[in-house]
């Protein structure tokens, strides 16, 4: 007997934070959250599974769209043609979208109950999925203290949202522990609302399947959901089953070697080839390329940042596939002089350091900066605001931090470019 | 930290160059090489030396990468190391023994300097100063940034500032602009935010668009059962309103059949059967008699003839043989013409053999004596082969007598040529005399040269002026030292200024006087002041009056008015003074003022006279001092012009001196060899008399061009000879090869001629045309062959088978034409064949006839039979053999049989439109309906039921519209790819923002920064670079100002005469000038900080005149004072420029 565990599918919910650019593959990436949804249908129909758990967050909360809904059914329609039964759970996210109240779903897809934990039970398998959906996103009562106890006899499945009390990156709803968990009684705990994939214990299974597809550098590495093997001995297998269409990841250059601008560039193309050729071929990629390093181009890079990006897009580019999407180029290098050192050159470079150092103290010059910055902040939309953490700084009037954030760069920059 | 050593052991063109560098006060050392010696080398050999070899030196041509190597010897302080700097990844540094040293071994040395700040701070080349100039002219007027480039070496930092402001610009700016980053991503953000707003489908949408689709359906069902219900009942009336003349009918039809009773039935084809036997029967009658009439006839004309059946047999061989008459009738002609053919070939062959002197015989004779194939073939061979064998002999004679007539010329060429060998001493004498080159145009050069510097110390002697001496003199004179002079010069000027200042102040004050004695007039006039001495006047001479009148001086009457006048004039003054009091003090004051100018007038002149007399005793002394020296009535401020002229003068002469020994010695030298090459020459041809060298070497010249060219002619002749001689025997054995082949050809073509019977003389063409004849003749006797045989035997032989077969056939069929010819027969025979057959067609025919009519005959019998026994069957059936009562009985059968067909009809039609109802049930609807209104009721129903389906269509149309509405939402994903473009859009807004915020506040930092820069180090800076510029332009400035009016601060020179320069006005070498004073000035400040290291100069000064190139390298003087100094350059003349600065014990190292 074998069932797909899968959470946390946030269907048409975008990719954040990569920017349009020529020759980019665009159009291909613009339903990665449907395509990967679909390729575990397919997986599904492949593998004659007898049947899935969704563990909540089948949707976006805020995304308004409808057809969303639609498609959901449609591929829910293509199990019920092959005869696999879905058990869907609400989460937070779910409880929030409006669709989930008003969507017909196809007869093989069985909703737990918001009202109170409820149980179906598969006879042929002697399989009982015990489980309870959100009421609304904000569920912060332990819920597995009302689901039922054991069918004895049976391979008992938890289905629960929850944070388990421990992960930052999640709201903390639905709280309990491994402990509860385990005390309940049943063999497997599928889980959703946590993004990345863990099996926390193995008797009684706690398994996080994660997110089916990665949408902002945050979310790294493979994606996808778990298929589990049981027979009437209990669970025997739990294996990853990798859907992911775009994989992201953060490339780290070492520029501590690099003597120009273009040394860099090359390094990062042969980053590229290294990660092109570890991931399978289906697979789209979206790098974060960070250059780290006590480097003596930072100066270089930090003058030429725009030609430093598009020079690595160009890398990108010239790898020759349409796979490989570049987010974004971050400079984290350092002076290969640091300001020490600057200082006792004593000389004008060491003289304007000097200076550099003392203007966050200067409060008429912070106070220029920030009347020539503010215009830039009353113009932004909310969403860059939030992206732009610097913008933050200029509400807050931390010009300060600005100034030091900029000063290292630009001190090599001059020091280097005579 | 300083170099005394430095070696270069492998390194570039270098292998084991040494470059010693010892230290002195003024530690300069002026490295001389001309370009491509190594001086960029050099500079680059240090920069290795203290950071490294480059990983990827371009200084290997020599020696490979891991050979190169470079060392030194350098110390700062009291500490020294002796070093090697090998090429590798590391470990680089060795001892001079070549032990390994610690990578840090120089850091007490070099400090935390890198490769590139040293090559900015002490680096500086023409091609930085150049640009140093011009970066001053873009930054003219933001002295901080003037200031910053100089001190920190670096380019234009206007250009990176710029640079960040545009790229800024171009990121974003509150003007909303196309070309910026920022607001281009913003309009895909607004697209994008349309494309979703367009694409989105929200859940309340759906179920509003689900929910019309169900209400339509259900209204559109209504509209449809209640059209059904109105069509049933106009189907009913429709049926009462088809039914109903139907329905009439019927019930008629039943009453006619009643009435006509009972009825035999026959077939329903009855009538039509007896009418049809009665016609049969008449026409077949008709028939019968007819025919027996034809036949009669036809059988008597048979009886009459009779064809002759014996000819007709013989038909084909009759045919036959008239066809075979018609053939052979042109025979006899055909005979003659062949046998006229062969008389005229015959006469052509007897001509042929006129011609070829044969006796006349007859045909067999001649045919035997005509030759064979194989004779004629081999005639014609040897006559193809002859053209060729006698072309072979002639080519072969002529190739040998070519040949030997060519030897013959070569011996004679040979013996022509002149005998002679070149003496070695011209050879020794030319090589000198070449060596020496050009010797007209050196001399001519030489001699211009002379007469330049002859000019050239002329020129600078005449500026020595009055004051002009000879050589010698000018060296020995002892002049007083530039500081002495300088010294000398200040305290004039000191005094010079002291007396201008004391004369200025003395016109001032004069001046202040004059104008202060006018205003006191000026006062007086209009304020008539009253002084306290008026009023004391006044009252004196008033109490004088009354004195005189109370002594009785005199009369009270006389003296009263007087006296009363006085009384008033007195009380008028006293009051007037009163009243006047503040302008009276005004009045005083300027009278005290008056005195004190007065005063000031006369100590300032008394000064003035002072300074005067100073400056006279200073003078005096001046002019003591210089004339002991030798220079009587030479003005201090001169001297220093003097000298420097002073100095051109003697460099002139010494250079003018050292051109005239050159040149004496070159005349010499061209003397020596001119004579050598005379001597030689002349001993040839004593007739040539003394020659300049020039022509000399012509002569000579052209004597070893003509030997060699005859040496090389008789070389190139022997080498003929031999070539010609060796070919000789091949050609002769060629010449009898042919001439044997000749030989035996014509033996074989007289034997031929005989065979061929021709008379042995016969030529080659004669026998041509002999064989020509042989196949003509040959030809023609065949032909004659077959004319006889073929052709006349043939025909001969037809014309006999014809008889004879004409003759046979004409005894069997008519004996009667025995007589006659072959031809006649069977013309006759077939004439007679024609006739009988034209017989025999006609019986046949007849015959044939006569049967036809006869099977007609039989067939109108059958036919009247078989018409009488149709009508037998009906007879029986009526009971009667009577035609008429038959009639009778078969009409009323017909009648009842229509009625029931009607009545049948009219009830299945009436069921057909029944609509499947029966027909008591029809029959009692009609009953029931009142058929009158009909037409009117079925018109309301139309009316009702198009109301009907126009509600249906317009329902139908709307399902329609609602159910496209609501199927367009087909979980497609539009909405979430306008979102990816909404995220994609802020994304890159997000990065244009980012980016922005980095390089707007980055430029705005530099330019805060540099403005404190330069307040900080503006005032030091300028100080010391004003006086380094005052040197550098050799006066022409005195210092540098800042222009603090101006907003922003401006920059500028101030010229000796006061004039303010900008620097947009100044020229460009001024600004290099300027440049290299402000970094002169930066580094003599920064090296009051820090360790001081090497300054390398490379080739600073190549377009400097000597007198700029001379204050360069003082100011480069003062700066050696305080580090070591390394120029570069590859100008020799800079040499003495130096040393009459560094003195003559200067460092020069001469690389190459």
């Amino acid at each position: 007997m074998k069932f797909i565990h899968t959470a946390d599918i946030h269907l048409d919910s975008p990719l954040v934070g990569l920017a349009a650019y020529k020759d980019a593959p665009v159009s291909l990436l613009r339903t990665v959250t449907r395509d990967a949804f679909t390729r575990l249908v397919d997986v599904a129909i492949e593998e004659a599974i007898d049947f899935m758990v969704i563990a909540g967050d089948l949707y976006d909360g805020t995304w308004k769209d409808y057809n969303t809904g639609h498609f959901f059914c449609r591929e829910m329609g293509r199990l019920n043609k092959v005869g696999i039964p879905v058990y869907l759970l609400f989460g937070n996210h779910d409880a929030e979208s409006e669709m989930t109240k008003k969507l017909t779903l196809p007869t093989n897809v069985h909703t737990f109950e918001a009202r109170k934990a409820n149980t179906f039970t598969i006879d042929a398998l002697k399989v009982a999925l015990h489980g309870r959906s959100y009421k609304e996103a904000a569920t912060f009562e332990n819920l597995v203290s009302g689901y039922p106890a054991p069918l004895a006899g049976w391979l008992n499945i938890g289905v629960l949202h929850t944070a388990l009390g421990g992960y930052t990156e999640h709201v903390n709803y639905a709280p309990c522990s491994v402990a509860e968990l385990t005390a309940k009684g049943y063999d497997y705990w599928a889980l959703g609302h946590v993004h990345e994939h863990a099996i926390l214990q193995k008797s009684p299974w706690v398994v996080f399947p994660g997110n089916l597809q990665g949408r902002h550098i945050r979310e790294t590495g493979a994606r996808g959901a778990v298929l589990v093997t049981a027979d009437e001995t209990g669970i025997q297998s739990v294996e990853r089953v990798l859907v992911d269409v775009l994989r992201w990841h953060v490339v780290e250059v070492d520029a501590s070697q690099a003597g120009t601008l273009q040394e860099v560039v090359r390094l990062a193309g042969q980053a590229f080839e290294r990660l092109l050729t570890e991931t399978p071929e289906s697979i789209y990629l979206s790098v974060r390329v960070c250059i780290k390093g006590k480097t003596a181009v930072h100066g270089e890079l930090f003058g030429l940042e725009s030609q430093l990006r598009e020079d690595i897009l160009g890398q990108a580019a010239g790898q020759g596939t349409d796979r490989l999407w570049v987010e974004k180029v971050r400079l984290e290098t350092e002076p290969a002089v640091d300001a020490a050192q600057l200082a006792t050159r004593s000389d004008a470079i060491a003289d304007l350091q000097k200076f550099l150092d003392e203007a966050p103290e200067d409060a008429a010059l912070l106070e220029a900066l920030l009347q020539d910055l503010r215009p830039l902040l009353d113009r932004m939309p909310l969403d860059v605001v939030r992206a732009v953490p610097e913008l933050d700084a200029i509400r807050t009037g931390d010009m300060a931090g600005i100034v030091k954030s900029v000063t290292p760069g630009l001190m090599a920059y001059l020091a280097t470019s005579n | 930290m300083r170099l005394t050593r430095l070696d270069l052991l492998r390194y570039g063109k270098f292998t084991d160059k040494t470059v010693s560098l010892p230290k002195a006060d003024q530690d300069f050392h002026l490295i001389l090489g001309p370009n491509e010696a190594g001086k960029s080398t050099l500079r680059s050999a240090i920069q290795d030396l203290l950071f490294g070899i480059e990983t990827r030196s371009r200084y290997n041509f020599l020696h490979a990468h891991s050979e190169m190597r470079l060392g030194a010897a350098i110390e700062e302080g009291d500490a020294a190391l002796d070093f090697i700097r090998i090429k590798a990844r590391a470990k680089t540094l060795q001892s001079a023994a070549g032990s390994p040293l610690a990578d840090n071994a120089l850091t007490p040395f070099l400090g935390q300097v890198d490769r590139v700040f040293f090559d900015q701070m002490f680096g500086l080349n023409h091609e930085r100063l150049v640009q140093g100039g011009q970066d001053i002219l873009s930054a003219s007027n933001d002295i901080g940034q003037i200031l910053f480039q100089a001190a920190a070496g670096v380019g234009s930092l206007g250009h990176i500032r710029d640079q960040l402001e545009v790229e800024a610009n171009l990121l974003w700016a509150k003007r909303k602009s196309g070309d910026r980053e920022y607001y281009e991503a913003a309009a895909e953000l607004e697209l994008a935010d349309a494309a979703l707003k367009a694409a989105t489908v929200r859940t309340k949408d759906w179920q509003e668009a689900s929910t019309r689709v169900n209400e339509i359906a259900d209204e559109l069902e209504q509209a449809r059962a209640r059209y059904a219900t109105l069509e049933q009942q106009r189907i009913g009336l429709e049926r009462v309103r088809r039914t109903a003349p139907l329905l009439t009918s019927l019930k008629a039809s039943e009453d006619q059949l009643a009435e006509l009773g009972k009825v035999v039935e026959l077939p329903e084809n009855s009538a039509e059967v007896l009418a049809r036997a009665e016609q049969d029967t008449a026409v077949a009658t008709q028939s019968v008699q007819l025919f027996e009439t034809q036949r009669t006839d036809l059988a008597g004309k048979i009886n009459t003839l009779h064809p002759n059946e014996s000819v007709l047999a013989r038909s084909t061989d009759i045919e036959a043989l008239d066809a075979l008459r018609q053939e052979l009738r042109s025979l006899d002609n055909d005979i003659a013409k062949r046998e006229g053919e062969i008389l005229v070939l015959w006469q052509e062959l007897q001509e042929s053999v006129g011609q070829l002197g044969w006796p006349v015989e007859d045909e067999e004779a001649l045919a035997k004596r005509l030759p064979g194939s194989l004779v004629k073939s081999t005639l014609g061979g040897l006559i193809r082969r002859h053209d060729m064998l006698l072309q072979t002999l002639t080519s072969a004679d002529e190739a040998l007598s070519q040949r030997n007539a060519e030897i013959k010329d070569i011996g004679l060429q040979m013996t022509g040529l002149p005998d002679s060998e070149l003496p070695v001493a011209l050879m020794d004498a030319l090589a000198i005399a070449r060596a020496l080159g050009d010797v007209a145009s050196q001399e001519k050069q030489s001699e211009t040269q002379i007469r330049r510097l002859t000019r050239d110390l002329e020129t600078a002697t005449s500026d020595l002026g009055a004051w002009t001496h000879d050589a010698d003199a000018l060296r020995r004179l002892q002049l007083p030292t530039q500081d002495e002079i300088n010294t000398l010069v200040k305290r004039r000027s000191d005094l010079e200024a002291k007396e201008a200042a004391d004369q200025q102040r003395v016109v001032e004050l004069t001046s202040e006087v004059e104008a202060l004695q006018l205003e006191i007039l000026q006062f007086k006039a209009t304020h008539q002041p009253v002084t306290l001495a008026n009023v004391k006047q006044t009252r004196v001479d008033r109490d004088t009056t009354w004195q005189a009148i109370k002594l009785g001086q005199m009369a009270l009457m006389e003296a009263a008015p007087g006296y009363e006048q006085q009384v008033a004039q007195s009380d008028l003054m006293s009051d007037q003074r009163h009243d006047r009091a503040q302008q009276e003090s005004e009045f005083q004051i300027k009278l005290d003022q008056l005195t004190r100018l007065q005063q000031q007038v006369k100590d300032f002149t008394a000064r003035e006279q002072q300074h005067t007399a100073a400056l006279a005793r200073f003078d005096q002394d001046w002019e003591a001092q210089i004339k002991a020296v030798g220079l009587p009535g030479m003005p201090l401020l001169k001297l220093n012009h003097w000298r420097l002229v002073r100095e051109k003068v003697l460099i002139a002469q010494a250079t003018l001196n050292e051109a005239q020994s050159a040149q004496s010695a070159f005349e010499e030298t061209t003397a020596q060899a001119s004579a050598a090459l005379a001597q030689v020459v002349q001993a040839r041809q004593p007739q040539h008399g003394p020659m300049r060298l020039s022509a000399l070497v012509l002569l000579a010249d052209e004597w070893v061009k003509n030997e060699t060219r005859s040496q090389e002619r008789r070389e190139t002749l022997a080498a003929q000879k031999i070539r010609a001689e060796g070919a000789l025997p091949e050609l002769n054995h060629r010449q009898t090869v042919a001439q044997a082949a000749v030989t035996a050809w014509q033996l074989d073509f007289k034997n031929n001629l005989t065979l061929a019977n021709l008379p042995e003389g016969t030529t080659l063409e004669a026998a041509q045309d002999a064989l020509a004849l042989f196949d003509r003749m040959h030809v023609q006797l065949q032909k004659i062959r077959d004319l006889r045989v073929n052709r006349i035997g043939a025909m001969r032989l037809a014309q006999k088978d014809f008889d004879a077969q004409a003759k046979a056939l004409a005894l069997e069929l008519a004996p009667d034409l025995g007589q006659m010819t072959a031809a006649q027969i069977a013309l006759d025979l077939s004439q007679r064949l024609k006739s009988e057959l034209a017989v025999a067609d006609e019986l046949q025919r007849l015959r044939l006839a006569l049967e036809q009519t006869q099977t007609q005959l039989d067939a109108a019998q059958q036919r009247l039979r078989e018409a009488n026994a149709t009508l037998a069957p009906l007879l029986n059936q009526c009971g009667t053999q009577d035609k008429d009562s038959l009639r009778v009985a078969i009409a009323n059968s017909d009648r009842w049989r229509v009625l029931n067909l009607q009545l049948t009809e009219a009830l299945s039609q009436v069921l057909a439109l029944g609509d499947g109802l029966g027909r008591n049930a029809l029959a009692a609807e009609f009953a029931a309906t009142d058929v009158t209104t009909l037409g009117q009721r079925l018109a309301e129903f139309k009316l009702e039921m198009d109301d009907s389906v126009a509600q249906q269509n317009r329902l139908s149309a709307e399902l329609n519209a609602a159910q496209t509405t609501l199927e367009k939402i087909a979980g497609q994903a539009d909405a979430a790819r306008a979102e990816a473009q909404r995220q994609e859009a802020l994304a890159r807004m997000s990065n244009a923002v980012e980016r922005f915020i980095k390089v707007s506040t980055s430029a705005k930092l530099l330019r805060w920064s540099i403005e404190r820069f330069r307040e900080s180090k503006q005032g030091p800076m300028l100080t010391r670079a004003s006086e380094v510029f005052a040197e550098l332009t050799q006066g022409g400035f005195c210092k540098l100002a800042v222009d603090y009016e101006s907003e922003p601060l401006k920059l500028s020179g101030l010229r000796t005469t006061g004039e303010r320069v900008e620097i947009e006005g100044m020229s460009e070498g001024t600004r290099d000038q300027l440049y290299l004073a402000l970094r002169l000035a930066a580094l003599e400040l920064h090296l009051q900080q820090t360790v001081a290291l090497p300054f390398i100069a490379d080739d600073l000064f190549i377009n400097y005149d000597d007198g700029r190139a001379r204050a360069g390298l003082q100011a480069l003087a003062h700066l050696s004072e305080s580090t070591q100094v390394i120029f570069l350059t590859h100008h020799e003349h800079l040499v003495p420029v130096a040393q009459s600065v560094f003195g003559e014990r200067l460092n020069v190292v001469r690389l190459g």
